[in-house]
């Protein structure tokens, strides 16, 4: 029997529909995009982004994956080792020499130059080798040093200038179950920021210029013997504290003082604004070297090589400079205003003038959030030094740093010393047993 | 007039064609990962690559000389023994509740039913949420009723940290074991209890000597099954503690994640691998010897 006309038609009408598709999926560039920047106001403006760059080039599709700080770096690696990385994701700085020593990551020179390196902030572009594999989007200062002026002006007490000051004041602060400090000691890599800023306060360093393994120094120790004398003034849950205890348990009205990102008075403005009329800002107080030194760290988005299984470079490249400049750069900013620092410093004004009205006119958040300098980070502490309360940058940077901070090496030494007692000048020792190990193993490869 | 004929020659190899899909699907699924992850145990592999040197058996040898191995393998044995006690009993004791004839029943058993079917990633984030020292909801209530004068430290205690995940895995399993047990209890015959209480047997005498001798070979059964399946539970522990603090919480599973995919050190997490499907072997033949025994007590 003879098909009828009818259903020939048809199957010329599906096959020729389905050759149109197909010739048009292989004409589409997928550009995947992993990041980190979770919060619905920056996921909103990623897709508004996203949208307004497919309309000017129809032939790429971005696909976008927003995932957790720390679900990022699995991902990362897993997706390293099964050639699958998206083309453009969120790079953390102590990836970035490992990465690109490996040709894991694109040089970004190019666009850097485009941009201006002069635009930049000091300190937000970091080269391997003489090249630029990432381009910053966004700097992170975890140093602010919150207090509630309420209770402080009810107790007679001034925001603090050292660490001295500090304890006397979590240990007035602390009494009718509120708390006089707050700090994560969960093994986590807020952890081990927050045990950084505390180390480099104190003089001490994970490695030296030399790139040898130092973390057993006496700044360490005394970093380790002042967390372990403000758990006491902290609620006992810290042990499990990351990121976002940070900032809720502050919320709940119980906490005197906090260090943290200018994320922290974002939400309160949110979702707490009583609370945040009674919160002030000040410079973080300085460590026993004298010196306050801020964990300030860019962060920025790199190009996957196609060692790795990136497809489509050129889309990639040409999403990445639409979404890290100009006005995307400002709009995304402002998603959480002060938190979310500009790292070229036209934006970062225009950014500050928008922002400072809708919190109050209180510009002294925004000015503190601003200010980077006289920060480290972890691929650019080796070697540093402290003099008349500066940190002084080596100029190394660091490729065995990347490792440690994954495995949470810092964080579980902060771990033994908080939630089990062990002596400081131990736990120290433990961990550069523990550093130098890994620093090793990563030579020998 | 019948179709049936003798099996012809050509047959025999159409039967076996006929197995070939399933057969190289079975391979491809099952077979080929357990070769690549005897294969990538023998080796160094690290980040970037899917293979390594071959360093023999280096990586079981390195594995059961580390601490953390046999922390982990302790940790696996209290999570796994803890929950699945507290899931047999409550269940038990669930269905034969729920074995009653009572008003409303169907609605009890759906809400009794109900933690299993939550997803896993929903039912554990708000555990987190009510074990939070200071927001959680279950200290607040804990302090308002007098029972604690101080927030309990659910996950951040490393003597809390096991207690707490092992109530949110009885809590998410439970109900597993009430369905299991619940089907056996409608299948003893009444006539037994009648009986019984015309003989003048009391509710205890009942159920030691007619429920109890039903229920046994599919609790023994369910409770291994059980067994097996909290061996390698992931998900639950991972989302709620990490593994931590410091390694509380870390069974093998977590330690296998912890070396694969923290410090890549993929040849040594898939020896562990190994050496944790080699346990679960041994439990899985326990589990075939006794179903064998249960049929053939059938």
């Amino acid at each position: 029997m003879k098909p009828s006309a009818p259903l020939a038609g048809l199957v010329i009408a599906l096959c020729a529909a389905g050759a149109m598709t197909t010739s048009a999926l292989a004409q589409t560039q997928v550009v995947r995009f992993l990041h980190n920047e979770t919060d619905p106001p920056s996921i909103e403006f990623f897709n508004q982004a996203i949208a307004e760059f497919e309309a000017a080039n129809p032939d790429i599709d971005v696909q976008m994956e927003a995932i957790s700080t720390d679900g990022r770096l699995q991902k990362v690696m897993a997706s390293i080792n099964t050639k699958t990385m998206p083309e453009v994701f969120k790079l953390l700085p102590e990836e970035r020499f490992e990465f690109a020593r490996r040709g894991y990551i694109l040089p970004l020179n190019d666009l850097v130059d485009q941009i201006g390196r002069e635009n930049y902030i000091d300190g937000a572009l970091i080269e391997v080798d003489g090249n630029n594999y990432d381009l910053p989007y966004t700097l992170g200062n975890f140093s602010l040093y919150y207090t509630r002026s309420d209770k402080f002006a009810e107790l007679g007490l001034s925001p603090a200038t050292n660490w001295d000051e500090m304890k006397a004041n979590a240990e007035s602060l602390t009494k009718d179950g509120d708390y006089g400090f707050i700090f994560p000691a969960g093994k986590n890599r807020m952890t081990s920021i927050f045990l950084s800023h505390m180390m480099w306060s104190a003089g001490g360093t994970y490695f030296d210029a030399d790139l040898n393994v130092t973390f057993n120094n006496p700044g360490t120790v005394k970093a380790l013997e002042f967390l372990r004398d403000m758990a006491a003034f902290s609620p006992e849950g810290i042990n499990s504290y990351s990121y976002g205890d940070m900032i809720n348990v502050y919320l709940t009205g119980r906490i005197g003082q906090d260090i943290y990102a200018p994320r922290l008075a974002a939400n309160a403005l949110a979702n707490t604004p009583d609370l945040f009329g009674n919160t002030d800002v000040s410079p973080l107080p300085a460590g026993p070297s004298g010196a306050a030194v801020k964990f300030v760290n860019a962060n920025g988005f790199a190009l996957s090589s196609e060692a790795v299984g990136s497809k489509n470079v050129e889309a990639a490249r040409k999403f990445l400079e639409f979404i890290a400049t100009g006005d995307r750069l400002a709009k995304f900013s402002m998603t959480a205003f002060p938190h979310l620092i500009p790292p070229i410093k036209d934006v970062q004004q225009q950014v500050n003038a928008m922002g400072t009205p809708k919190l109050g006119g209180r510009a002294e958040f925004a000015d503190l959030a601003f200010d980077t300098s006289n920060s480290l980070d972890f691929d650019s502490e080796a070697g540093a030094t402290f003099a008349d309360g500066k940190a002084i940058r080596s100029g190394v940077i660091n490729p065995y740093i990347g490792p440690i901070v994954a495995r949470h090496i810092p964080a579980e030494v902060v771990q033994r010393v908080v939630l089990i007692g062990e002596d400081p000048a131990a736990a120290a020792a433990w961990g550069q047993e523990q550093m130098q190990a890994i620093v090793d193993d990563l030579k020998k490869n | 007039m019948s179709d049936a004929r003798t099996v012809q020659p050509g047959d025999r190899t159409l039967a076996y064609l006929t197995l070939v899909p399933s057969a190289a699907l079975l391979i491809l699924l099952s077979a080929v990962p357990t070769v690549t992850v005897f294969a990538t145990a023998m080796q160094d592999v690290g980040l970037g690559a899917l293979s390594g040197p071959w360093v023999g058996f280096e990586n079981f040898i390195w594995a059961l000389n580390n601490g953390a191995f046999w922390t982990a393998l302790w940790n696996t044995f209290v999570w796994v023994f803890g929950s699945v006690a507290v899931e047999m009993v409550l269940g038990l004791g669930i269905a034969l509740l729920l074995h009653q004839s009572f008003a409303m029943r169907g609605i009890a058993r759906a809400i009794l039913l109900a933690p299993y079917l939550v997803p896993t990633i929903v039912a554990v984030l708000v555990w987190r949420y009510m074990f939070h020292d200071i927001v959680g909801i279950l200290n607040f209530f804990l302090m308002d009723i007098g029972v604690i004068d101080r927030p309990l430290q659910w996950l951040s205690s490393t003597s809390w940290a096991m207690v707490s995940v092992i109530i949110v895995g009885v809590w998410k399993f439970f109900p597993f074991v009430v369905l299991a047990l619940l089907g056996i209890l409608q299948s003893i015959p009444q006539e037994q209890y009648e009986a019984a209480k015309i003989d003048g047997a009391s509710a205890f005498q009942q159920f030691w000597r007619i429920t109890l001798p039903y229920v046994m070979p599919v609790f023994i059964l369910t409770a291994l099954l059980r067994t097996i399946w909290t061996f390698h539970k992931f998900e639950i522990i991972y989302l709620l503690t990490g593994g931590g603090p410091l390694d509380a919480t870390t069974t093998l599973p977590i330690l296998v994640y912890q070396k694969g995919f923290v410090d890549f050190e993929l040849g040594r997490a898939a020896a562990i691998a190994i050496l944790t499907f080699v346990i679960l072997a041994a439990l899985i033949a326990v589990y075939f010897l006794l179903m064998r025994r249960a049929e053939s007590k059938q």
